[in-house]
């Protein structure tokens, strides 16, 4: 009699309307390899963060799966850790598998902490989890896949790292390969994995220096698989800087221009807004984008240099000037809590901002994240947070706990207030959704 | 943080405490007057997001050409139009839905009391508190319905009546969908230092329930503790001290009364030197009465 099939369920919990790329990536990664052909079957749960951890628990244990993996962000961790303690209870059988973020980092505090989770996947998932997929359907012990924090009976221990997927044309595409079908409100591409910034309270990067690209064939192939799918007449980039360099974005006006004519637009793409002038917000207009998302997150010189961060006022105002020319709707983003900041950097940038009009003005309360420089300096820093997820920070040294709350009221306000008027953008789109933690709303 | 330039529709309609000043007849301006003022306000702005215009002065629905106001502004390029009302006729539906699809986005009420008994005895109209609620929560409704992007805003006068009743007050504004209050001392014969612990409480109430709140007409070594309330840290105001300070031992440190002085302290985003010390000194034998922070 053949072996029973492995089976896993993947399970996210996302900003509603969204459908998580990361476990798109896992399960088409996991599904195209040979290894596991016959032996592992899939289903994914797209949950949303506002499903209660027994609802979430009560879907994965209807599938009945051997396995069950989380992708977890600083948004749905605890969640996540609720339903898992759920389903432990259950049915203790399940083996508990979490990746991301939220938890690479700290694998294993979040095991020590989480009795009900039994491995932690370290780092880029996509081969690590496979692997561990193929050591599981064999009965060998988890914690010897490289990548990879698990429990051997009472001990908590890490296999070494794994290195970073050189060749990302590996991984197949979640939507060419349909593990993922693509909508209007939920679409994203990654063209490439790294950011060329390495800014001190953002974990983009995921601990991997460099930049890795896509190949164009690939990027290409998704861009027009995505554009062309039925009734998708918006989709978004994932991509840290979508201007990476001036060519880059020149060839991929070109082959979004095609689908730009058709009516297909670009929402939210992140941008260096230093580096556009009239000639780049021509390419990012001809592309098809309506709105771009860019910082400078503050405006203060010593929280500037504490987060590893240049701004050059002259250059954003040109940024935002060309942007707007182009008719081209601009998200400017600060942070609220940098270290180095007092409110009067925060109300300054908030001031600021406004000059500038940019059309969306958003501030987030400051999230130290796990793996990030302010979390390993955080005491040196002086900065107060709340160690459990989501990880906002309570206090700085410049900015003391009520005057925290008071920027989070003011700037919440400002967002109402400066969005409530007849000009408005011309789509209105989702945020795209952020490994750097979670955005209030101010737009 | 966002400006409007005013421009008054007519004079001395505006809600007020009854108890204060009675007031005089109300006036209404003459349609092409305001047209030009609103015209002017909008080819004149130069301040960053906008133009904003704001229509006061009078209750605007009693004005009879408010439609063509609106229209007007709209016409000549207003970005935010907002109207300063007691949004008792917004309680209709219609009204609503016209006022929104006009292009109004912002609405800021007055108030001055956090029960009906107060404000409307205070207001000198009866059921004014019940009408301005149901108002605001119309309008409320009515752009969630059409996904219009809407503000609501309230302001509130001090004066020696309304006084011990703010962080009620702007609780109330709160609870009826306001996500900013701005108090304004406008009594003159109101004392200030003894007023300032009220003013600290409101300001915690409405941070507590959520909606933020702007101090006008209180200098800054009188707000210990809650000095980003202070209104001349966001938008020029006419002094950083209001007039109604009065000779102070604190002149020399506190030269906020002096006009235009506002211009260079905002502009740097800066309290002027020595503020915060003028305030630590200020802010001893300061504290809230007991139970005054309402809500949460």
């Amino acid at each position: 009699m053949a072996e029973e099939p492995l089976k896993v369920a993947l399970v996210a919990l996302n900003r509603p309307g969204y459908q998580s790329l990361a476990l798109g990536y896992l399960r088409a990664y996991a599904e195209a390899n040979e290894r596991l052909r016959g032996r592992v079957v899939f289903q994914t749960l797209d949950l949303t963060t506002d499903v209660d951890p027994w609802w979430v628990a009560y879907r994965v244990l209807r599938m009945g799966p051997d396995v069950a993996g989380f992708s977890v962000s600083c948004w749905n961790a605890r969640a996540i850790y609720a339903a898992c303690s759920i389903i432990r209870n259950a049915r203790p059988d399940i083996v508990t598998v979490l990746g991301g973020p939220e938890v690479g980092p700290v694998a294993e505090e979040v095991l020590s902490e989480n009795p009900a989770v039994d491995i932690v996947v370290r780092g880029e998932g996509e081969e690590t989890f496979a692997e561990l997929l193929r050591v599981l359907s064999s009965g060998k012990r988890a914690w010897m896949v490289e990548g990879v924090t698990a429990r051997d009976g009472e001990r908590i221990v890490s296999a070494p790292d794994r290195a970073p997927i050189e060749d990302l044309d590996s991984i197949p595409s979640p939507y060419l390969s349909g593990v993922i079908t693509p909508s209007e409100t939920s679409s994203y591409i990654e063209t490439f994995r790294g950011c060329p910034h390495a800014c001190g309270y953002c974990f983009e990067a995921k601990g991997v220096a460099g930049i890795r690209s896509f190949s164009r064939e690939r990027i290409q192939a998704d861009i027009d698989a995505m554009a062309s799918s039925p009734g998708v007449r918006t989709f978004s980039f994932i991509d840290s800087v979508f201007n990476l360099t001036g060519e880059r974005l020149s060839w991929l006006a070109d082959v979004l221009e095609p689908h730009a004519r058709r009516g297909i637009r670009l929402h939210t793409i992140e941008v260096d807004v230093e580096r556009i002038g009239d000639g780049e917000a021509e390419e990012l207009r001809r592309a098809g984008v309506v709105s771009v998302e860019t910082g400078p997150q503050t405006i203060g010189a010593k929280a500037l240099e504490a987060s590893g961060r240049t701004f050059h006022a002259d250059r954003f105002v040109a940024g935002v000037s060309a942007l707007k020319r182009a008719g081209i709707s601009v998200e400017c983003d600060l942070i609220i809590g940098l270290p180095g900041d007092d409110p009067f950097d925060v109300i300054g940038g908030l001031r600021w901002l406004l000059s500038l009009d940019p059309g969306i003005v958003q501030s987030s309360t400051l999230r130290v994240l796990p793996g990030t420089d302010f979390s390993a300096r955080s005491e040196e820093m002086g900065l107060m947070y709340d160690p459990k997820p989501d990880h906002s920070v309570i206090q700085t040294p410049g900015i003391g706990f009520a005057d925290m709350r008071r920027l989070e009221v003011l700037s919440n306000d400002l967002g109402i207030s400066y969005r409530a008027r007849l000009d408005r953008p011309a789509v209105q789109s989702p945020s795209r959704p952020r490994s750097s933690g979670d955005r209030a709303q101010v737009s | 943080m966002l400006h409007f330039a005013e421009v008054p529709i007519g004079r001395a309609g505006a809600l007020h405490c009854r108890r204060c000043t009675t007031g005089g007849g109300e006036t209404l301006r003459d349609v092409s007057d305001v047209a030009a003022d609103i015209a002017a306000a909008v080819r004149d702005w130069d301040d960053g997001a906008g133009p904003n215009v704001s229509l006061t002065g009078i209750e605007p629905f009693r004005h009879p050409a408010l439609a063509d106001l609106i229209a007007e502004a709209v016409r000549v390029g207003a970005v935010r139009l907002r109207l300063d009302t007691d949004c008792a006729a917004l309680g209709a539906p219609e009204t609503a839905r016209a006022t929104i699809d006009a292009g109004v986005r912002h609405v800021r009420f007055t108030l001055l009391g956090s029960t009906p008994e107060l404000h409307d005895a205070l207001a000198g109209v009866p059921g004014g508190f019940a009408a301005t609620m149901h108002g605001v929560r119309t309008f409320v409704e009515t752009a969630a319905e059409t996904e219009t992007p809407v503000h609501v805003a309230a302001r509130v006068p001090v004066c020696r009546h309304d006084l011990h009743d703010l962080p009620g007050t702007v609780t109330a504004a709160a609870r009826a969908g306001a996500t900013s209050v701005l108090l304004v001392v406008e009594d003159t014969d109101l004392e200030l230092r003894s007023a300032a612990p009220w003013l600290g409480a409101a300001c915690d109430s409405g941070i507590v329930n959520g909606t933020w709140v702007e101090v006008e007409g209180v200098p800054y070594g009188l707000a210990p503790g809650w000095e980003l309330h202070l209104a001349w840290l966001y938008r020029p105001v006419a002094s950083m001290k209001s007039a109604l300070c009065g000779p102070c031992p604190l002149d020399p440190m506190c030269s906020g009364a002096v006009p235009g002085a506002a211009d260079s302290v905002t502009s740097a985003f800066r309290p002027p030197v020595d503020a915060r010390s003028i305030a630590d000194a200020v802010s001893r034998g300061f504290s809230y009465p007991e139970g005054v922070v309402s809500g949460g």
